[in-house]
Formats: structure tokens, C-alpha cells, sequence
């Protein structure tokens, strides 16, 4: 295998409010591989949306960030400003959630990707007009479209544009921050046909942010668990679904309601309260095997088995 | 028709959509005028002790002793075809109202504009140093400058400045719209009224500069006071947008921040300013009526001010529609602006 594209080593992130430092992420480290999805999963608030800002910088100021980021071995977190701008859009491109509010609304479309394109680089605006009528073509827009406003289209359109914008410059890696949850299921499913596609046509690293386990199981190759700004597991997509490590994990998995029974579990309880987490493993008051240790000690990312690793005290157990 | 969507489509339906707002306006003071206590007549007679008959003549010479919807179509068909009779008042007795008006309007027009070019230069631009640099010392100073400067008394202010630039540094004229030798520099031919233009038409350059010297203290007191609101206006929606969606989108898109800045936080934030801004300008007329008085601009609020105090009833209805003509104009100017800027409103 070769080297990571991206690689996340140590990474925190405090958000500094009224009431103290939210601790978003404590401690990530991750790698992703070229052309490879790494899907990440957890809870609202587990500090995923967190994670693809870090990467790209884009933190709201007074953030207390350390660790480092390496992009194909160049630490970003050391780049200066405009060094960094120039990163973002061209080597890593961010969709977000929400594709309604993503857009100026007094620009057009076209507007958009000129101006994308050319803070990244030096082309007339004809090229860029040309380049962006590709984009939007490959995406399914008609080109007819490009001088309409974002008001002017659908929640399911705009994605498209969103993405067709993140792809114009073709970055080495995109992050999708879960990128069809405000969408309805057909256009969900029209938008990971998408990403199949960009696998297939692109040689592109994704990071898949996301809290539906179905998605992961359809996109990802490998899939990394957050808790409460914490990595708890990563593995390959099979390891972590057929035997999940962290208790977590498990219950995640389990909350996928079965077609036989109809049933859903749920995990009991709800996730910390990240300006003052548990001592510890931050799951342990909501985990069923916890252990006098869970809340003494806190359990460090073991390799279980080769790939797939966990932070549990009593990984070993549900080998 | 022109195309649905299109600026000129836009324009034309709000022109459209401001003659009702008109028609109301104009009721309104037709109602409170007639409503309150007290008739010019009887107000002119106060005093003179003319027989009941004399009285009664000048009400019927005047139309006033008929019933209200008798004298409302009367009123609105003077309205429209420019006729609000003649004044009342000693000061211009037996002149015809709109002549008058016409003679002190371009002041007030000139005053305001002055007052709207200093209150959108202060405002902006502190509203913006604050925006930009919220909770720092910048900002604090600007939040200090918006909340102090709109509770100051304009005609305070006004006789600040005059003390401290006309009477103690003589940079400036103390007041009057324009004092000069009348051989040498006798005020500019009147092509539009507005002193300013009228000098550059004539294409004297020393007429203007003694136009703006006169101008420059009673703009900067109007628009001071204004600006504070202005200032407050711009800083709060600029923290609005820079913290908007679409701003952190083009931040990962690695745009530029100054086109950030512009493009994206101060366009979208120029939404609500320039309504705002616009309805400013328009109570910035009215608010003229004390910095007229401060500095003795022979104006249209000095106009207004003097027939409350001849009770020249002719003369203060056609100086209030006159207001209302304005008001309703410049609201149609902030819609087509906004129309500019805004293309989700052009619908």
C-alpha cells in the first residue's frame, strides 16, 4: 500500500463559548488512502462536521486547535493564510449539508464558478465559463441553466451544483459532510449513484460524513467511529460490520431497524455534555459491559486485528 | 408586457403599487386636517372681530362650508392637478402655496442630501470597521460612537459645531445657505434651486465652493445624528451575513476574503440596509425642520414651521403632501435599488 493522502494525527479541537471549551475533538488519528472512502460515523455533536472544517481550516476564529494535518506530507496546520486558501477548493473540496443556504443567493451559477476557478488559477473568464458548463453538464444540469440564480432551483439541484462546483477543480480529496441528509430518498439515492460514479471516473480520496450506516455500507471501504469528539473504532466497512468492537459501535449497528422483526433498538441515554465530558471512556455511562476501568481509565486505540482497531478495555472480548 | 422577472417589469408594478400608498397618505391628512379643532377661518379671524356673516363668506369662498365628501374630491382633484390655492398666512399672503414651496424645496432637498451623503459615509463606514472586527477595540468604539451619537439633540450638535468651526476656528460659515458680496458673488442663476448644481451649470467654481462651505456644518449635524442609526444598522447585519452559510462555503472553496467581504457579508448585508437607510432618508426630511431652524436654511421646514405659527392652513397642507409626494417616491427609488441588488425580489 502506498503512503496516506491525508493523514490526521493528534487532533483537538476546543470551540471556545460563553460557558467554557467544548472539546469537539480530543485526540483523532486517521489516515486516508488515495482514491480510498472512508466513511466517518456518529451521533450529531460527535464532533463530525468538526473534523472536515479542521481539515480545511476553516474554523470559526478563537477555535484552540493542535495536532497536525498532512496533505500528501505537507502539514497544513503550518502553511501560511494564503497558502492554505490556495489548498482549499483545489486540493480539498468541502460539500456541505444544507445545499439550500450554501450559495450566495446574489450571484448566479455561473458567477459561482468563475469565481471559484479563478481564485485558484489563472485562466480567462471564457475558459472558466467553458469549464463550469462541463461540470454542471456532468452533474445533470443543463447548461441552459447556468445564468439562473441558486433560488432558482431544487434542494436536490443545488447538491448537484455544490458538487459539480467541489469537483470543477478536480481536488485529491473531497469531504462530504453528510451530504443527502436534508435531501428526500430518491434524490439521496441519485446523489450516491453520483459518488459511485466519481469512484469509478475519478482518482479521488472521499471522506463520507455521515450518521446513516446504510450509506457507509454502500460508498465506503473502510469506516471510522466517533463518540463524543473521540475516534473509538476504524476498520475496513466489513470488519466493522460483522464484528463491531466497541460497544458503540454495536449499538449503532443495532439501531438499524430490521425488515423481519420491525424492531428498533436505540442506546440508551444521550451522548456528554462536551464542555465537561466523563472521566474515562466518555461511553461509559451509557454502556451495558461498563466496568469499574471504563470510568478509571481511559481505554487507548488498540489494533485488534490487522486494520482494526478499537478503544475499549474489552476489545478482545467481542473478537 | 415586459418579461416577468425583468428590472423594468419590476419597476413599472412597484410604480403601480405606490399610488394606492398614495392615496391613503393624502386621505389621512385630508381627515387629520379637517378633523382637529379649529378652521383656517376662524383662526384667521381670531382677534379681529369680523361680523358672523364675513365669516361665513370666507368659509364659502373657501369651500369650507360644505360637506366633507363634497370637499374630499374637491381636495384630491387640487392635489392632482398641482392647485393648493393660495396662502393664508402674512408672510406670503394672497402667493400661490406650490409657488412658495417651489422657492424653498430645492434647501430641503439640498440639506438632506448632504445629511444622506455624510450619515452613509460615517454610518458604512464604521458600521463595517465594527462588523469586521467584532468584540475588538474597533468595535467597541463604534458600538460607543452608534449608541452616544443618536440620543444627541441635533439642534445641540448643530450649535456645537457652529460654536467650535464657524465662531472660534471660522472655517466655516455659521449659517445661511449663502453669504458672499452680492456684486462679485451673487448667488447662481436658479436653474434648479440646488445652489450646488446651479453653480457647476453656471460653471463657477468659486459659487460652488462657497455653496458647499455653507452646506458643509448643517449636512454633517443632520447627518451625524442619523449616521448613528446607520451605524448600528450596517454593523449588525454584516455580523448577520459573515456568519452566514454561504460565507463558510466560499471560505472552503478558498475565495479570497476581501471578495468574501464583498461580495458575499456586504452585498447581502446592503438587503435590509438599504431599505432601512432609504426610509431614513425620508424621516431625514423631516428631521431637517430643527437643523433649518439652527442654522437659519430657508427651507422647506422653516417654511413649515412659520405657517404653524400664522396658522396658514393652505400653506401647511401643501407642504405636508408635498412630504408625502417625497416619501412615496423615495420608497419607490428603494424598491428599484433593491430590485438591483436582489434578484429574488424582482419577482
Amino acid at each position: 500500500m502506498t503512503g496516506p493522502l491525508l493523514r490526521v494525527q493528534d487532533l483537538y479541537v476546543h470551540y471556545s463559548t460563553r460557558r467554557g471549551y467544548v472539546r469537539a475533538l480530543e485526540g483523532i488519528t486517521l489516515d486516508v488512502y488515495p482514491s480510498e472512502t472512508l466513511g466517518i460515523v456518529g451521533e450529531t455533536g460527535c464532533g463530525k462536521s468538526t473534523l472536515g472544517k479542521a481539515i480545511l481550516g476553516i474554523l470559526p476564529p478563537r477555535t484552540r486547535v493542535s495536532g497536525q494535518i498532512l496533505l500528501a506530507g505537507v502539514e497544513l496546520t503550518k502553511l501560511r493564510r494564503e497558502e492554505y486558501r490556495m489548498i482549499r477548493g483545489k486540493d480539498i473540496a468541502l460539500i456541505f449539508q444544507d445545499p439550500m443556504t450554501r450559495l450566495n443567493p446574489l450571484m448566479t451559477i455561473e458567477d459561482h464558478f468563475i469565481e471559484e476557478i479563478q481564485s485558484h488559477e489563472n485562466v480567462s473568464k471564457n475558459m472558466a465559463r467553458e469549464r463550469a458548463r462541463e461540470a454542471l453538464v456532468s452533474m445533470g444540469i443543463h447548461e441552459s441553466r447556468i445564468k439562473n440564480y441558486p433560488h432558482e432551483f431544487s434542494g436536490g439541484m443545488r447538491q448537484r451544483i455544490m458538487i459539480a462546483m467541489a469537483l470543477v477543480l478536480k481536488p485529491s480529496l473531497l469531504i462530504a459532510d453528510e451530504p443527502t441528509t436534508s435531501l428526500d430518498v430518491i434524490v439521496e439515492s441519485q446523489i450516491l449513484e453520483v459518488f459511485h460514479d466519481l469512484k469509478r471516473g475519478y482518482k479521488m480520496s472521499l471522506l463520507l460524513i455521515t450518521h446513516n450506516m446504510g450509506t457507509v455500507a454502500e460508498v465506503c471501504d473502510r469506516v471510522a467511529v466517533l463518540y463524543a469528539g473521540r475516534l473509538v473504532e476504524i476498520g475496513s466497512v466489513k470488519q466493522v460490520f460483522h464484528k463491531p468492537l466497541h460497544p458503540y459501535t454495536q449499538g449503532l449497528l443495532a439501531s438499524i431497524i430490521h425488515l423481519e422483526t420491525k424492531e428498533l433498538h436505540s442506546i440508551e441515554g444521550s451522548p456528554p455534555d462536551l464542555i465537561s465530558p466523563p472521566e474515562g471512556c466518555h461511553f461509559h455511562p451509557r454502556c451495558q459491559f461498563a466496568q469499574p476501568i471504563c470510568v478509571e481509565k481511559d481505554p487507548p486505540l488498540e489494533e485488534f486485528e490487522p486494520g482494526h482497531f478499537a478503544a475499549c478495555h474489552f476489545g478482545d472480548k467481542f473478537l | 408586457m415586459p418579461k416577468q422577472g425583468s428590472l423594468l417589469a419590476y419597476t413599472v408594478s412597484r410604480l403601480i403599487l405606490a399610488l394606492p400608498t398614495l392615496l391613503i397618505l393624502l386621505t389621512v391628512l385630508f381627515l387629520v386636517l379637517r378633523i382637529l379643532p379649529g378652521d383656517p377661518v376662524s383662526a384667521l379671524e381670531a382677534g379681529r372681530h369680523r361680523s358672523i356673516r364675513d365669516i361665513a363668506a370666507d368659509k364659502a369662498r373657501l369651500g369650507l362650508d360644505q360637506p366633507w365628501w363634497i370637499q374630499y374630491p374637491v381636495y384630491l382633484g387640487q392635489v392632482f392637478s398641482g392647485n393648493f390655492g393660495v396662502s393664508l398666512g402674512s408672510l406670503y399672503l394672497g402667493q400661490p402655496v406650490l409657488g412658495v414651496i417651489a422657492q424653498k424645496l430645492p434647501a430641503t432637498i439640498e440639506l438632506a442630501i448632504g445629511g444622506m451623503i455624510v450619515a452613509t459615509i460615517m454610518g458604512v463606514g464604521t458600521g463595517v470597521l465594527g462588523g469586521a472586527n467584532r468584540d475588538k477595540l474597533p468595535d467597541v468604539i463604534v458600538r460607543l460612537y452608534g449608541g452616544i451619537i443618536w440620543v444627541i439633540p441635533v439642534f445641540w450638535l448643530g450649535l456645537m459645531l457652529q460654536l467650535v468651526f464657524a465662531v472660534g476656528l471660522h472655517w466655516f460659515p455659521p449659517n445661511l445657505r449663502y453669504a458672499a458680496d452680492p456684486v462679485i458673488y451673487p448667488p447662481p442663476t436658479h436653474i434648479t434651486g440646488l445652489y450646488t448644481l446651479d453653480s457647476l451649470l453656471e460653471g463657477s467654481l468659486d459659487k460652488f465652493a462657497i455653496s458647499i462651505d455653507h452646506l458643509f456644518l448643517p449636512s454633517l449635524t443632520l447627518g451625524l445624528v442619523v449616521s448613528g442609526f446607520f451605524t448600528r444598522t450596517v454593523r449588525a447585519n454584516l455580523l448577520r451575513t459573515i456568519n452566514s452559510d454561504y460565507v463558510e462555503a466560499a471560505r472552503a472553496r478558498g475565495v479570497p476574503e476581501p471578495f468574501i467581504v464583498l461580495r458575499y457579508a456586504f452585498r447581502n448585508a446592503l438587503i435590509p440596509i438599504v431599505t432601512i437607510l432609504g426610509l431614513q432618508f425620508a424621516i431625514l426630511f423631516a428631521g431637517a425642520v430643527l437643523t433649518e431652524k439652527t442654522f437659519s436654511w430657508d427651507g422647506m421646514g422653516t417654511l413649515l414651521l412659520n405657517s404653524i405659527d400664522s396658522r396658514d392652513y393652505a400653506m401647511i397642507q401643501g407642504t405636508v403632501v408635498v412630504y408625502a409626494f417625497i416619501i412615496v417616491i423615495i420608497s419607490v427609488i428603494i424598491d428599484v435599488i433593491n430590485g438591483l441588488i436582489d434578484p429574488r425580489v424582482r419577482y
